[in-house]
């Protein structure tokens, strides 16, 4: 059975509120196939397709209340967004001194330069300051910034694609 | 009858995981059978069943799998996990202490 523009219209306005892509489109399939199943039975009953389906829909009630209990059970989680946040910080601090060589800034905010023998500058707002940094130190920042930005990349990765690579077979594919 | 929502709301998942003991279940069967095995006194907005079932899934009380269904859809069933079997048993233990309380309480009092 093709859904006409009743049950069309008021599926798009259930999912169109829904905010997380993935479980828009799995649910706009959950919720053709109840609106379908509801609109035959009520045509088995025989009521015309439209006004069966005009039935169907009143009987799921208003499209804001489903998409807003949907919207409270797949909330954003912060800590993805927060993993992310840090991951961009590291990056940029990883990259500072390699944008600030390539556009000539020298005074480039938390941008660590190396200096020749055992001293640094280090970038700031009120300008650039010296100071002592022993080459051991240096070596130290130069490889734990690196070793901290690619364990946060992996981790961010990790927590924004793990529903679609879980092992729960929880989307609309079918369990063999 | 119609009941205060407050009072369908609290027993709407211990119900969802009482059938789903018996068989796996699609949303549209769900209510169907809910509203039969009550004498349509469970009946309530369909829509509203959804949230509640995807909340469950993903406090891992019920799983969910697709199969083709004789409309050519991808139909999703749900099925009860053993920590949905546990969840049930003892909020069955805490519904059969608190109705027999308010039974002894108001029982026989209309």
């Amino acid at each position: 059975m093709k859904l006409q523009k009743t049950a069309c219209d008021y599926i798009d306005s259930v999912c169109r509120n829904i905010r997380s892509r993935r479980e828009r489109e799995l649910f706009r399939a959950e919720l053709s196939d109840h609106i379908e199943q509801k609109t035959a039975e009520l045509m088995r009953g025989g009521r015309a397709q439209e006004e069966a389906e005009r039935a169907a829909v009143e009987s799921l009630g208003p499209a804001k209340t489903i998409s807003k209990g949907m919207n409270a059970v797949y909330r954003p989680a912060a800590v993805k967004y927060i993993f992310l946040a840090t991951t961009l910080f590291l990056a940029f601090l990883n990259a500072a001194p390699w944008l600030a060589f390539l556009f000539n800034i020298p005074n480039m905010p938390l941008a660590v330069f190396p200096a020749e023998g055992d001293t640094a500058v280090i970038g700031g707002a009120d300008g650039p300051t010296r100071i002592f940094v022993s080459s051991g130190s240096w070596s130290m920042i130069s490889f734990i910034l690196p070793l901290l930005l690619a364990v946060f990349a992996c981790i961010t990765v990790w927590l924004f694609l793990r529903p679609k690579f879980g092992g729960k077979n929880n989307d609309m594919h079918p369990r063999t | 009858m119609k009941f205060d929502k407050s009072m369908t709301s609290v027993g709407t998942s211990l119900l969802i995981l009482h059938l789903l003991e018996v068989r796996d279940m699609y949303g549209y069967q769900i209510i169907s059978e809910l509203s039969a095995q009550s004498c349509n006194v469970f009946e309530f907005q369909e829509g509203t069943l959804y949230p509640v079932l995807h909340s469950m899934q993903k406090d891992g009380y019920i799983d969910s799998y697709a199969v083709k269904a004789e409309n050519g859809r991808m139909r999703k069933y749900y099925k009860i996990t053993e920590r949905g079997k546990r969840q049930l048993h003892t909020k069955k233990k805490e519904w059969r202490a608190f109705s027999a309380a308010m039974e002894q309480m108001i029982g026989g009092r209309a």
